[in-house]
């Protein structure tokens, strides 16, 4: 194929158009509209049209990046009544004999997107892990000695935000796409072309992210230089702080949208591409726990956007979401008042609890399937297990006035608010007992796997218990806004998610890369991981006591030792995912060839060769039994597979 | 490892560890809490709220435990020699198993619920007419107290031992939080909002607040002092400040420039 066929479309000719498109329209607001002076740096070109100038460019970017890489091209051959794509087209668009350059471009095959996925997130994951390190590295000593107090606050809401859309999207990205179609049977997922769109938009979501650092940072100290705000970007705050907030504020809405097209088109799968005797109860627990998952990102997304679209309004044209009439400057900015501040917290959390258990609930699915297959066991107990992970779904929605205790808004619901949360303890406990029955009497193998299962069970056991303290109203008066919570937040995403996602990709490598992952160094990193992890929050829940506030560059000596401690685990911690990071790469490129089925686990994937063919499976299997009967007899081969019969070939 | 293990040891490790663990919270909160590990108590709020959390703690210890020992002792008891060569039990669950947990699981929540709505209703309860009313203005990014009872303005925060104070917390700009940790007392500042907490101090001493939500640049610097008068210390300072007060000062609600003044009311 010739090069100008192999580059165009791709994702470099999208990167080129991206590129004019910023520059077109931002200096087209600049210069033709504002007529201002070209030097940003210039004081006087701030609020001049700086905001307006940025956000046409990042529309622009944006079209220009979906152009460029060629994903508008079916969209308008649909709606102008041309031929539909037909197989040899669609078989091109996955990328069939493109060889490398497929991961490079809007490729439909869901292995493609898998591994995009993959490679992105856990970019995302290294510059997130970098924010943190940084952020340690201020509050090492006190005296905010590292960073200037604005620049740390940005570090802060940067670093949240960025892990934030990481681990919305590092399980269901990589696993959810490259593995869930294959584990129930599917050739692909419902939507292709949206599969390919969605992982497009995280990709340019991100590219207006990286602006942030580059946005303001040098801005006067009252403006709030940088993004002031925290990633909980209340609107107050938001609507005030420095022009990096315009690019924050857009690129969530891009990942947001990424987030909402994928949580459809997983849903969609599952509900309708499952292979003949895949019944709903037949389906690996990752699959349920993916779907949970989804269901939260596609209802609950929403309000985040509205909360993002709000702020950039009061920002660009002056409306007044959330602000009442008051007196200070916000009146002399022009804000009419007639809105609320309560509104932004309502907004947020509306979405933002949800959000949290969108987060771990494909890792409650992962850790399950794989204590079953290290434990050679079935489930203990797979309803108990879906009604664990459903309970947790429907009542996210129910609590998320738990992070409003102490702001003044409707503190006669506070009492619901308790019960709630509380109450969701007990959906969370079922998959406790699913666990430990699973385990229970197994034959334990104890592959690095197994071993972030455990940390799992540890960690999310110490964050769903602190969690119960501030689910109590009065408990949560004293710990709410303080290093407790962070704490808290860290054990339950870190220690539940990040635990999932990277004993699931020490899983599933062998499928996606054909490789094994390195053993020792696996454990070497788990070790240092678990070390400094629990090091670094385990302090922190006890500065978080002492009565610390979080977001905090400074901080008094009383809290010295405590964020010594902790600074220096974070820091093993930081080291050990590098070693981690280390370990896949090199695995990637020099790891042992693996076997079809290294794990003798029971789910579709392991009965498909690697590497994967494009189309998945050469005949559609019929499926006769669930994913966990390791005692039913299998058939005499060399590897061994759930029981199925080849059926007839589909499509 | 014999791979079949029994139920006797785990529950048996359960019991002892739980009430060993506790023994030693029990022992150690006095000594960690002299210490600094949790700021020192000053009101009825700060008691009530650290009375929950060690119930709560309590409470979790059997709950963290039981999942440790059985976790621990699958492991040891159960693990296999690298890849297994043949199978576990093709146990699919227990019925009975699943109902004691739910039930024991929402008894545990019942009882965390009823402490908690029992220290939620003394968080709820009106101010008494007694009361000191301190109105708390936060900006960026000071916090400033005005005395409606005697229209007094300072950046200072005096209290009264044993007197209930209502305190009306209000932001000029963005999100602030007014946390004193010593007494529990913590009241989000939102702007266009009025949000109001009462307690009643019961330690003199001198005492921090804290700004617990983040408000821009100089949140990590928006501390002030807090300290509790006796009565009649604190009518001293009521007429030294109404004496002091120059003809013509702003009235309550609105802040003088630059309005710091020291601890004798005298401006710096």
């Amino acid at each position: 194929m010739s090069w100008t066929r192999k580059l165009v479309p791709s994702y470099f000719s999208g990167a080129v158009l991206a590129a004019i498109g910023f520059i077109v329209g931002s200096q087209y607001v600049w210069r033709v509209i504002g007529g201002v002076n070209w030097n940003l740096n210039d004081p006087g070109a701030s609020g001049n049209f700086l905001e307006q100038g940025f956000l046409v460019g990042f529309i622009l970017m944006t079209v220009g990046w979906f152009i460029g890489i060629g994903a508008l091209k079916y969209p308008f051959t649909w709606m102008l009544g041309m031929k539909d794509p037909d197989h040899a087209e669609e078989l091109r668009l996955a990328g069939k004999d493109d060889g490398m350059i497929r991961y490079f471009r809007f490729t439909t095959d869901h292995k493609v997107v898998g591994i995009q996925y993959l490679v992105v997130t856990m970019t995302m994951l290294a510059f997130g892990g970098l924010g943190a390190m940084m952020i340690r590295t201020e509050l090492l000593f006190s005296g905010a000695w590292a960073f200037p107090k604005e620049t740390y606050n940005t570090i802060v809401t940067m670093h949240g935000m960025l892990m934030i859309l990481t681990v919305i999207s590092f399980f269901v990205g990589p696993f959810g796409n490259f593995v869930i179609p294959i584990m129930i049977g599917a050739r692909d997922m419902a939507f292709p072309r949206l599969n390919a769109i969605s992982i497009a938009f995280l990709i340019i979501g991100m590219a207006v992210y990286a602006f942030i650092p580059f946005m303001g940072l040098g801005d006067p100290l009252t403006t709030g230089a940088g993004v002031q705000t925290g990633w909980t970007i209340y609107g107050t705050l938001a609507d005030q702080t420095g022009i990096g907030m315009d690019a924050l504020g857009f690129a969530v809405f891009l990942a947001g949208v990424s987030s909402q097209v994928g949580a459809v088109n997983l849903i969609t799968t599952v509900i309708t591409m499952r292979a003949p005797g895949m019944s709903y109860t037949r389906m690996p627990m990752t699959v349920w726990g993916a779907i949970g998952s989804s269901i939260l990102a596609a209802l609950g997304t929403a309000s985040l956007t509205v909360d993002v679209v709000m702020i950039l309004m009061d920002r660009v044209f002056r409306t007044s979401f959330f602000f009442a009439a008051t007196a200070g400057d916000f009146a002399n900015n022009g804000y009419i008042g007639g809105g609320s501040a309560w509104l932004t917290q309502n907004l947020f959390w509306f979405f933002g609890h949800p959000e949290v258990y969108l987060l771990v609930l494909p890792a409650f699915g992962f850790v399950m399937d794989a204590t079953s297959v290290f434990a050679r066991k079935p489930l203990f107990g797979y309803k108990t297990a879906i009604l664990g992970l459903f309970g947790v779904v429907v009542l996210s929605f129910l609590v998320w006035m738990h992070h409003e205790f102490v702001s003044g808004f409707l503190p006669e619901l506070r009492g619901f608010y308790m019960a709630s949360t509380e109450l969701i303890s007990v959906p969370t406990g079922l998959i406790f007992l699913v666990l430990l029955g699973t385990m229970w009497k197994g034959r334990l193998w104890m592959t690095v796997t197994m071993g972030f299962c455990f940390a799992f069970i540890w960690s999310f056991l110490i964050g769903g218990i602190t969690g119960i303290y501030l689910s109590d109203v009065p408990a949560d008066v004293q710990l709410h806004g303080g290093m407790f919570v962070t704490a808290h937040f860290h054990y339950t995403i870190v220690g539940g998610s990040l635990m999932g996602f990277l004993g699931a990709l020490y899983y599933w490598f062998p499928k996606m890369t054909g490789r094994m992952m390195d053993s020792k160094i696996g454990w070497i990193s788990f070790w240092g991981i678990q070390i400094g992890f629990n090091g670094a929050f385990l302090a922190m829940f006890y500065v978080g006591l002492q009565g610390m506030p979080r977001r905090v560059a400074d901080y008094s000596p009383l809290f010295a030792g405590g964020n010594f401690v902790a600074s220096i685990s974070a820091f093993l911690l930081g080291a050990s995912v590098i070693l981690y990071f280390y370990n896949v790469i090199y695995s990637w490129k020099a790891g042992p060839i693996a076997e079809q089925n290294p794990w003798g686990a029971k789910t579709l994937e392991w009965t498909v060769p690697t590497p994967v063919p494009l189309e998945n499976f050469e005949k559609i299997p019929v499926v006769t039994s669930g994913p966990y009967n390791y005692g039913e007899p299998v058939a005499p081969s060399a590897v061994p597979v759930p029981n199925v019969e080849a059926g007839p070939a589909l499509g | 490892m014999n791979s079949r293990g029994n139920l006797r040891t785990p529950i048996i490790l359960w019991v002892v560890c739980s009430i060993a663990l506790a023994a030693l919270y029990l022992f150690l909160a006095p000594i960690l809490a002299q210490a600094g590990a949790i700021p020192p108590l000053a009101s009825d709020v700060a008691d009530n709220a650290y009375y929950i959390m060690k119930i709560f703690t309590l409470l979790s210890i059997p709950v963290f435990v039981g999942v440790v020992v059985f976790a621990a002792y699958s492991l040891f008891a159960f693990r296999s020699r690298g890849k297994p060569t043949d199978i576990g039990p093709q146990v699919h669950g227990n019925a009975k198993l699943l109902a004691w947990w739910l039930v024991a699981s929402f008894v545990l929540i019942t009882v965390l619920y009823v402490i908690g709505f029992n220290g939620l209703a003394q968080l709820e309860a009106a101010a008494p007419a007694s009361a000191l009313h301190v109105r708390v203005t936060a900006q960026q990014w000071i916090f400033d107290y005005t005395y409606t009872d005697y229209n007094i303005q300072s950046s200072t925060l005096y209290l009264i031992d044993n007197q209930p104070v209502e305190f009306t917390v209000t932001s000029l700009d963005v999100h602030h939080s007014f946390w004193i940790p010593e007494m529990g007392v913590k009241a989000d500042a939102v702007p266009g909002e009025l949000n109001t907490f009462v307690a009643t101090p019961n330690k003199l001493g001198h005492y921090t607040v804290r700004c617990m939500e983040l408000c821009g640049v100089m949140h990590s610097d928006m501390n002030t002092n807090v300290i509790v008068l006796s009565s009649s210390d604190f009518g001293k300072w009521v007429s030294q400040q109404m004496s002091a007060r120059p003809a013509g000062i702003a009235s309550a609600g609105q802040l003088p420039e630059a309005a710091l003044l020291d601890a004798s009311g005298k401006r710096s």
